[in-house]
């Protein structure tokens, strides 16, 4: 009896794991998706945004992450995950489902770039929001600019959970996580001088700002449209 | 009826306005998840974001009349002078949604309220440009929407940079129709770059300066807002339309006082403009709850940037009466 259960909770937990890009939150936090084991190894997965004209490159990073998460599960055989009440939902469903790129179900509309710079510029938006929090943090505890500059990864408390959040964006934009490495760093990995970090923070807390603020626009959207929660930072 | 504030009159201007046309006869049967699917997603952002006792029933918010945008923006709304920003919309209504024709009856039925604004679409080539005078020189345009996620058959956007929109851009100097309000999103060209980047802004806001054009962000470049703090601090000419961001102020003051600060800080109490959106939102309770509104102490503090009276009779009038050239009554302009 126990098994069909196990294999729900672990296809939820994988789901919980894929992020709206955008906004930095897991979709089953968000409300945005569930599945459903529907036959044997066979798991649906429904997505429903915000809007129905929520950006379908968006929507496209979504609905490939939840495909591949809840594939990437033993005992997962088969995946459909559908965009519902979306005007390109079945284009971007059928895409996915059938391995396509973005330029290939959108034939002719994208450069051919795919969408692999869309997805590193929301890492770097994430990671900066949550950078900007911990390092405002510490200057709120009285840390001097000199003081954070000299600080490195081993200084964060582990056992924190906005610490491992924070060093998992790290992680995903390929910086490094050793404990030698400097704390306070741009995108790019170069630590951020003592004189550079106060306009920095300026810069980086309007990033914070921005998602913290879509995330409750668009969390209210689909509240408004579907009923359910809200969701706050 | 005007705003009044210790005895004086607030001189209002709704810098963002529509007139639509979204009833279900205005449909076009090839288009009609679209044209359904566009005013549904208005009317979740209407009830969304509007006190319980501002919320129409959708068949009104479908199509309201004459004296329903008369009274909610005049008689009850305490503007003095509301802006057309017309978004055509013709792939998916016969009659378009909100276009400069319909607009213009409303502005030449009552020109002392209305400020009636044009629009091109780079796609439209050279018959564009060609209509865009012949426009002109009929209304007397001081200004245009620009909604750069339109579609046109199978294109879904286009950007300010393209070759085309510098053509454009070039003929609204010549013309004197300085006021270029900008809209993003939710789909752009190239569809996989980020629908809502406003680089190409920041972009045509350099190159045009010295040629006297003004770009207004309309929504402040929400969901963008980091990247057009950082291009409306470097480029003058750029200003934030605060449509979209004002109805916060009820249903999420904080988010509000926090995204204000900001643009206080970036841009300055000079460069924003209010706007109701109308009628995603009716400026009645939106003006009233801004006069009533005081930044939190620790955001003062946190960023030095206060909300005074002076500012916010800028931001609700004064700042769009500049740009367009309006006449504000010598008692309503003085400050304080």
């Amino acid at each position: 009896m126990s098994r069909p259960t196990s294999l729900q909770d672990e296809v939820t937990a994988a789901l919980a794991a894929v992020t709206d890009p955008e906004l930095d939150r897991s979709l089953v936090e968000l409300g945005f998706a569930r599945a459903a084991l529907d036959g044997p190894g066979h798991v649906t997965v429904e997505l429903r945004l915000p809007t129905f004209w929520c950006a379908p490159n968006f929507a496209y990073l979504m609905v490939q992450d939840a495909h591949d998460a809840v594939a990437g599960v033993p005992g997962v055989e088969s995946v459909s995950v559908r965009l519902l009440d979306h005007f390109a939902g079945e284009e971007i469903s059928a895409g996915v489902a059938r391995g396509a790129s973005f330029d290939d179900a959108f034939d002719g509309l994208g450069d051919g770039e795919g969408l692999d710079a869309l997805r590193r510029l929301f890492h770097v938006k994430a990671f900066t929001a949550r950078q900007e929090q911990l390092v405002r943090g510490l200057l709120h505890g009285g840390s001097t600019p000199a003081d954070v500059a000299a600080l490195r990864l081993a200084d964060l408390d582990p056992a924190d959970p906005d610490c491992r959040e924070y060093l998992e964006k790290r992680r995903r934009l390929g910086l490094s996580t050793d404990p030698a490495a400097p704390l306070a760093v741009l995108p790019n990995g170069h630590p951020i001088p003592a004189e550079r970090l106060i306009p920095y923070l300026d810069r980086a807390r309007v990033t914070r700002i921005s998602v913290e603020t879509n995330t409750a626009f668009c969390s209210g959207m689909h509240a408004t449209r579907y009923g359910g929660p809200e969701v706050n930072r | 009826m005007a705003y009044r504030h210790n005895g004086e009159d607030v001189f209002v201007v709704d810098s963002h306005v529509h007139f639509w046309d979204a009833s279900e006869a205005n449909w076009r049967p090839d288009a009609r998840v679209y044209a359904d699917g566009w005013i549904r997603c208005f009317y979740d952002y209407h009830k969304n974001l509007s006190p319980a006792e501002w919320v129409w029933p959708l068949p009104k918010y479908q199509k309201y009349t004459e004296q329903d945008m008369m009274k909610d923006l005049f008689e009850e709304g305490y503007v003095d002078r509301a802006i057309f920003l017309p978004t055509a919309l013709k792939d998916w209504y016969v009659d378009g949604f909100n276009t400069v024709e319909r607009d213009a009856v409303m502005a030449e039925k009552h020109p002392d309220r209305f400020i009636l604004n044009g629009r091109w679409d780079p796609r439209d080539g050279e018959a564009g440009l060609y209509r865009l005078e012949e426009e002109h020189r009929r209304w007397g345009f001081r200004g245009v929407k620009l909604y750069t996620a339109e579609w046109k058959g199978a294109s879904k956007g286009w950007k300010l940079t393209d070759d085309m929109s510098r053509r454009y851009l070039d003929r609204c100097a010549e013309l004197g129709i300085v006021n270029i309000h900008v809209h993003k999103g939710p789909t752009i060209w190239p569809l996989n770059r980020d629908a809502f980047d406003v680089a190409d802004v920041d972009d045509v806001a350099t190159a045009y300066r010295d040629a006297g054009l003004r770009f207004i962000v309309e929504h402040c470049g929400l969901p963008r807002l980091e990247d057009f703090c950082w291009i409306g601090t470097q480029e003058p000419n750029v200003y934030g339309g605060l449509a979209v961001v004002m109805p916060f102020i009820h249903a999420r003051p904080r988010y509000f006082a926090e995204v204000l600060s900001e643009m206080l800080w970036w841009l300055g109490e000079d460069r924003l403009l209010f706007a109701s959106d109308y009628a995603l939102w009716s400026p009645k309770w939106l003006v009233e709850k801004f006069m009533a509104f005081e930044l939190p102490d620790d955001l003062r503090q946190q960023k030095g940037v206060d909300l005074t009276l002076e500012g916010k009779r800028k931001i609700l009038g004064l700042n769009a009466a500049k740009l367009y050239d309006i006449q504000v009554p010598v008692a309503q302009a003085a400050a304080g």
